[in-house]
């Protein structure tokens, strides 16, 4: 039935693949991004299987125990004695791996703050050319807007 | 008069199979038309004739001819009859995966074991000293493979053993030396260079038997099971190796880690994290399926509330 009215056609519009929309979106930094994005990775999955391992020995109710009732032996730096602190060898090893365990997560969460910052990073430089460009030649938006239109709010950086 | 004659021929004939029976302990031929013994029998047979014919008439007469005769033709009977246990047959592989059986030859001389090659100039050299190094060690034979053949006449199946590999090098061995070269150095070494006067090729032979059926060739390609076997410890190796390799790429990542872990300040970081610690942990613990123990006494609980329960 032919509708009196015009109707909105669905455009068809192509996305860009995974490296020309992070070509697009960073811009001159696309390559240190994408240099240094493994090796954030890297030192991550390292970081993560220490984790990991640690947390398969540790018993994880003991340690929010020991977080509820003497925390300053976690958060601190010194070393245990056994007759100064009164404690076993035992208990002295396990607080050591609480400490450890503490270490990895910080760390793994330090990795991936610094690594959403290089990301944001290079997107402000991709931003800065982008407007440059506009500027100068007039919007080129295909490339540049449905790349943005992708997954809008993503951090984007992909493999 | 007759009567001896025969007699004498037949027991040339058998004096000539006796010396057959053992010199197929020095020859290892597998048939009797490539022993070089009774090849030189029949070449002296002719020798004979032809000397005969030429310059001694009496080399021709009838006792004459007739003794080498029965002594060339008893000779094959006490060859064949012979079994010095020196042969084994293994089903050889060629490039092609083809299965090949045949049979080896192998004797032993100054305690190594060699190969006695199945031709008469090959079995003339080995002997004169041009040997073929053999390596087989038949304590690892396990697997066999049947072949058989048959006509309307009669049937031959042989098993052999199923080789793994069969490597097969060239080399030289050099025979007669009739001069030594000297040669002083300019430190003043001599050094001593024979030469011979012939340079055979020989062959050296390494076969390593299949244990088990993946290491059988035609099993391997042949069998479904097998082949999956043969993957799954593949995979394996490869899943070691693989992580060899990891370990050894990730060393410098490891040592960033450490690197970083130790930045941290655990008196100062550590109190804000806290938190964030305590939520991670129920996580882990989420993670792997514990509960915790609703019976379990609070710090807080006093003796009232346990009996209760």
């Amino acid at each position: 039935m032919r509708m009196p009215y015009q109707q909105t056609v669905p455009r068809m519009t192509s996305y860009p693949d995974d490296a020309s929309q992070e070509m697009a979106l960073f811009g001159s930094s696309y390559s240190e991004v994408r240099v240094v994005d493994p090796l954030y990775q890297s030192i991550r999955d390292n970081n993560e299987s220490e984790l990991g391992e640690l947390s398969e020995r540790i018993d994880v109710d003991s340690f929010l125990t020991l977080l509820d009732v003497a925390p300053e032996l976690v958060f601190s730096e010194e070393d245990l004695e056994e007759e100064e602190d009164g404690l076993t060898l035992e208990m002295i090893v396990f607080v050591y791996q609480c400490r450890k365990v503490l270490r990895c997560m910080l760390t793994t969460d330090f990795l991936d703050q610094n690594r959403e910052a290089m990301i944001r990073g290079g997107r402000l430089v991709g931003d800065a050319e982008f407007s440059e460009r506009m500027q100068t030649h007039g919007p080129d938006a295909e490339l540049w807007l449905s790349a943005s239109l992708r997954r809008p709010g993503e951090v984007v950086l992909r493999g | 008069m007759t009567f001896t004659l025969i007699m004498a021929g037949f027991g040339l004939a058998v004096l000539g199979s006796i010396v057959g029976y053992f010199c197929r302990s020095i020859t290892r031929q597998g048939l009797v038309f490539r022993c070089p013994i009774w090849v030189g029998m029949i070449v002296t047979e002719i020798a004979l004739v032809t000397l005969g014919i030429l310059f001694y008439p009496i080399l021709l007469s009838v006792p004459v001819q007739a003794a080498v005769i029965c002594l060339i033709l008893g000779y094959p009977v006490g060859y064949s009859m012979a079994d010095p246990g020196d042969n084994v047959s293994i089903d050889l592989i060629d490039e092609y995966n083809n299965s090949e059986a045949g049979m080896i030859f192998y004797y032993y001389h100054n305690g190594g074991r060699y190969m006695m090659p199945q031709t008469f100039m090959g079995c003339v050299l080995s002997l004169l000293g041009a040997r073929w190094p053999l390596t087989m060690d038949l304590q690892f034979a396990r697997r066999t493979r049947s072949h058989s053949t048959s006509n309307r006449f009669w049937s031959v199946s042989v098993n052999a053993y199923v080789a793994q590999s069969h490597l097969v090098g060239e080399g030289t061995a050099p025979l007669f030396k009739y001069w030594t070269k000297r040669r002083m150095l300019d430190d003043g070494t001599i050094v001593e260079m024979p030469r011979y006067l012939f340079n055979p090729r020989i062959e050296i032979h390494e076969i390593y038997f299949a244990e088990s059926a993946i290491e059988d060739p035609n099993t391997f390609l042949v069998k479904t099971d097998t082949y999956h076997e043969a993957l799954a410890l593949a995979v394996k190796e490869k899943g070691k190796s693989t992580r060899v390799e990891i370990e050894a790429n990730s060393a410098a990542y490891t040592s960033a880690a450490k690197i970083l872990q130790e930045m941290f300040t655990l008196d100062v970081d550590g109190p804000q994290y806290r938190d964030n610690l305590k939520k991670k942990l129920e996580e882990i613990k989420k993670r792997r399926g514990g509960e915790r123990d609703e019976n379990a006494v609070s710090a807080n609980s006093t003796e009232d509330d346990i009996i209760s329960g």
